[in-house]
């Protein structure tokens, strides 16, 4: 390394290296989204990832996700959450700063512009630490009703409501059956459990869900998911503290 | 602290600490469109098959039908691979992610 700064945490893991040139992401401000046609429809810049979460315990059992029917943003329908706090994902060097005459600003080669900016630490309000990933290809569970799916355990001395889920590439479907079809539903998603401390990452297809014919297949996907632990400095963070 | 970075906001709370686990954007974009059946290779320099990066893909045209997931991004050595099973063409939005 010819110059520059590299910063590792306890892991070893990378924090910053102005030679990789990578910014920082962090979590963006907290929206609540009452509606299906609010979420992230209203203050979603349209392009940032979107990280989300039950807006309260009284969700458990509810499912996050993007049911992107067509392209378009909403809740899923019956079984996911009616009311979410969700966040962007945001870069800061794509979000035009001014930082203060003070504190830690690290630059990538290029010059003191905002766009090379890796890490404005007086710009940072919030956080969002990556807590658990992997992929969309669980083959454990009980099949039937309750399908298959990974567990992620929270951490029962941390605030669960500071846990948000990677929602941008999931899906959920509801189908209810009308007219004599089957009904189903279809999980690339998550379901928090907040009653046992639980995130559930769900990948299964479901047919008749709500009878006692409930069947079940895995529909494995290789693509990521991934979990936030989000930490609010300057804003008063809505949590279920 | 024996080595390591912290930040604090400014109302005292420690935003990152010595142990953070910290996310850094590495790229973004769309594809063109892939047609059904067919892949797309995008290159990211120093990408591996790892859990210390993620990519994480959305397309731009789902069909509406119990199809439109029928996608896969597979991560490689130096570049990300995204198939197109959804029955129709679509470009995908991307976004790499570095954690490691």
């Amino acid at each position: 390394m010819a110059f520059g700064i590299q910063i590792y945490n306890t892991a070893g893991e990378t924090v910053i290296d102005t030679e990789r040139g990578e910014s920082l992401l962090y979590a963006g401000t907290a929206y609540t989204a009452t509606a299906n046609s609010t979420y992230p429809k209203n203050n979603w810049t349209g392009s940032k990832l979107i990280l989300a979460r039950p807006a309260s315990t009284g969700y458990t059992g509810k499912t996050i996700s993007r049911y992107s029917w067509g392209g378009k943003w909403a809740l899923a329908q019956t079984g996911a959450a009616a009311a979410l706090v969700w966040r962007e994902l945001r870069a800061q060097n794509e979000d035009q700063l001014t930082p203060a005459n003070y504190g830690l600003v690290i630059y990538k080669s290029g010059g003191a512009s905002s766009s090379n900016i890796l890490l404005s630490a007086t710009d940072l309000d919030a956080t969002a630490e990556l807590v658990a990933t992997g992929k969309f290809n669980s083959t454990s569970g009980p099949g039937g009703a309750g399908g298959y799916y990974q567990e992620f355990s929270m951490d029962g001395s941390l605030d669960p409501g500071r846990y948000y889920v990677l929602a941008t590439n999931t899906q959920s479907q509801y189908a209810p059956g009308v007219r004599g079809s089957t009904p189903y539903e279809l999980h690339l998603d998550y379901r928090f459990d907040y009653t046992n401390g639980k995130i559930l990452i769900q990948n299964y297809f479901v047919t008749n869900p709500t009878s006692s014919s409930a069947t079940s297949n895995v529909e494995s996907r290789s693509f990521d998911w991934a979990i936030f632990y989000v930490i609010n400095g300057g804003t008063l963070d809505n949590n279920f503290s | 602290m024996a080595y390591g970075l912290e930040v604090y906001a400014a109302n005292g709370t420690k935003i990152i600490s010595v142990s953070s686990r910290v996310s850094r954007s590495v790229a973004s974009g769309t594809t063109s469109s892939i047609n059904n059946g067919a892949y797309i290779d995008v290159a990211i320099t120093d990408l591996t098959a790892n859990d210390d990066w993620q990519v994480f893909v959305s397309a731009t045209s789902p069909p509406q039908n119990i199809n439109s997931k029928f996608q896969d991004c597979t991560r490689h050595s130096g570049y990300f691979r995204i198939t197109n099973n959804m029955g129709v063409a679509s470009a995908f939005d991307y976004v790499v992610v570095r954690t490691g």
